[in-house]
């Protein structure tokens, strides 16, 4: 009898799913357009005596250097290569890497595969730096595919960074500009956007062009948090820093943008002369020089984060009648 | 019989979810996320969700290193024709899940164009690393 009353009650729990299943998911559930399996991981952490302890708070170096273990997890399940950049202060800097010091650093993974390898920056500066670093995935996919061209805004960037205090505390002085501005209501940017024309929402994907031309553009910064923001943007060609004007030697741009605003910045690079398709990013930075951790261990819940524009793909054609 | 009935609803409910949640897990991770519409009222809506077990164990305990702090959630909205921007949603998220919904249906006239290409980033923030999953929807709208 209390079989009976369990295999009853089996068959009862069952046919509850199978009903919730036809009145309450199937009717709205209409397709399941997208659940990817794939992805990237990066991460750090530091090591003493055999002890794993995660970076979570200032870091107050010694000796003007600064070390740890880097982690990338490629969850895909394909090789793919990866690309690291380091910045101290938004300025490319070499660092030491898995054996060499270099300021690129080139990472080759296995399917599933993790790296865990260390790294060492030196000669830090006195004061309180921002410490970021950048990893790309697949950096030397030249394709010009606008479908991969958009994949790329927003994506395939590991980024993660660090405040580091060396002697004193003192933080760079820096003047935030908010300028080309517009404060229209209808702002639906909230981030970074780079088109070919100003206020455009025609995004900027890849050009042919010629060697040694000035190429113009415009880097979009749009607010829709209802709290200004500083913010600072750098510039990579090929995985370079470039100046945000090819004529000047500003390699950073801060800026300052209000609640509901959006920026149109003006900004111009020099064509390299070689023949083939070079990659150009700009890296969108909030908050920068804002302390990531709280004296008790709490995280800031600013936003503080770098968001990779899309990659354009620059692709410098050589007139053979020259 | 109650601990019959415990587990019976406990794997109801796993099925469940399983069927709703694709689980990416990998040694290290229990990452799930996923984009998908559906509809309501006429409408056709599309969500985009994130969520993240706290409770991993391996070998018996809890392991924290690879606990999560907070999920991030945006989404950014391209006319599938022209390729011009549409807008930013930035989505609400937690440490342990994140989810954001939009009508997507013909009747939301403040979204324009009817062929559009939803993208969404995924970010899973914990104390030892960060991982970064991202989809992209094509929408035509009929």
């Amino acid at each position: 009898m209390k079989k009976l009353k369990i295999l009853f009650f089996v068959i009862f729990i069952f046919a509850c799913i199978i009903c919730s299943y036809y009145i309450i998911i199937k009717p709205i559930t209409n397709t399941i357009e997208n659940n990817g399996s794939e992805y990237m991981g990066f991460g750090f952490y530091q090591k003493n005596n055999n002890t794993i302890t995660p970076f979570n708070n200032t870091l107050y170096v010694n000796n003007g250097s600064f070390d740890g273990y880097m982690v990338i997890d490629n969850h895909f399940n394909h090789e793919n290569q990866y690309l690291i950049l380091a910045f101290l202060d938004y300025n490319a800097i070499p660092f030491y890497y898995n054996g060499t010091v270099s300021t690129i650093h080139i990472v080759n993974m296995s399917p599933m595969g993790m790296n865990h390898s260390y790294f060492n920056i030196t000669n830090i500066p006195n004061g309180f730096h921002d410490i970021l670093f950048l990893v790309f995935l697949d950096p030397y996919n030249h394709s010009l595919d606008e479908v991969y061209r958009l994949d790329t805004d927003y994506s395939d960037m590991g980024r993660w960074r660090f405040n580091v205090v060396f002697k004193n505390d003192l933080k760079p002085l820096i003047q935030f500009k908010n300028v080309y501005t517009d404060d229209n209501n209808s702002n639906k940017l909230n981030g970074v956007l780079v088109t070919k024309d100003t206020f455009s929402d025609k995004i900027f994907l890849s050009k042919n062009v010629t060697p040694n031309e000035t190429l113009n553009y415009f880097i979009n910064i749009g607010n829709k948090r209802n709290i200004s923001e500083n913010y600072a943007i750098i510039q990579l060609l090929d995985y370079n820093q470039i100046p945000i004007n090819y004529n000047e030697s500003n390699y950073v741009y801060y800026g300052s943008i209000k609640s509901g605003e959006r920026s149109s910045i003006p900004v111009n690079i020099k064509i390299p002369d070689s023949n083939g398709v070079h990659e150009l990013i700009i890296i969108w930075t909030t908050n920068p020089y804002e302390n990531i951790w709280s004296l008790n261990g709490t995280k800031n819940n600013m936003q503080l984060d770098s968001i990779p524009s899309a990659r354009i793909g620059l692709n410098v054609i050589i007139n053979q009648n020259n | 019989m109650n601990n019959i009935r415990r587990a019976i609803l406990c794997i109801s409910v796993l099925a469940l979810l399983g069927s709703t949640f694709v689980t990416i897990a990998s040694a290290n991770s229990d990452i799930r996320y996923q984009t998908s519409t559906f509809n309501y009222h006429g409408q056709t809506w599309f969500t985009a969700s994130g969520i993240y077990n706290s409770y991993i164990e391996y070998n018996g305990a809890a392991d924290s290193s690879y606990s999560i702090n907070r999920i991030g959630l945006d989404m950014r909205i391209y006319d599938g024709t022209t390729g011009k921007f549409l807008r930013d949603l930035p989505a609400y998220g937690s440490n342990t899940n994140a989810i954001a919904v939009l009508n997507v249906g013909e009747n939301a006239n403040w979204f324009g164009p009817l062929v559009r290409d939803i993208y969404t980033y995924f970010t899973f923030e914990g104390p030892y690393m960060n991982w970064y999953p991202s989809t992209h929807d094509h929408f035509v709208v009929r």
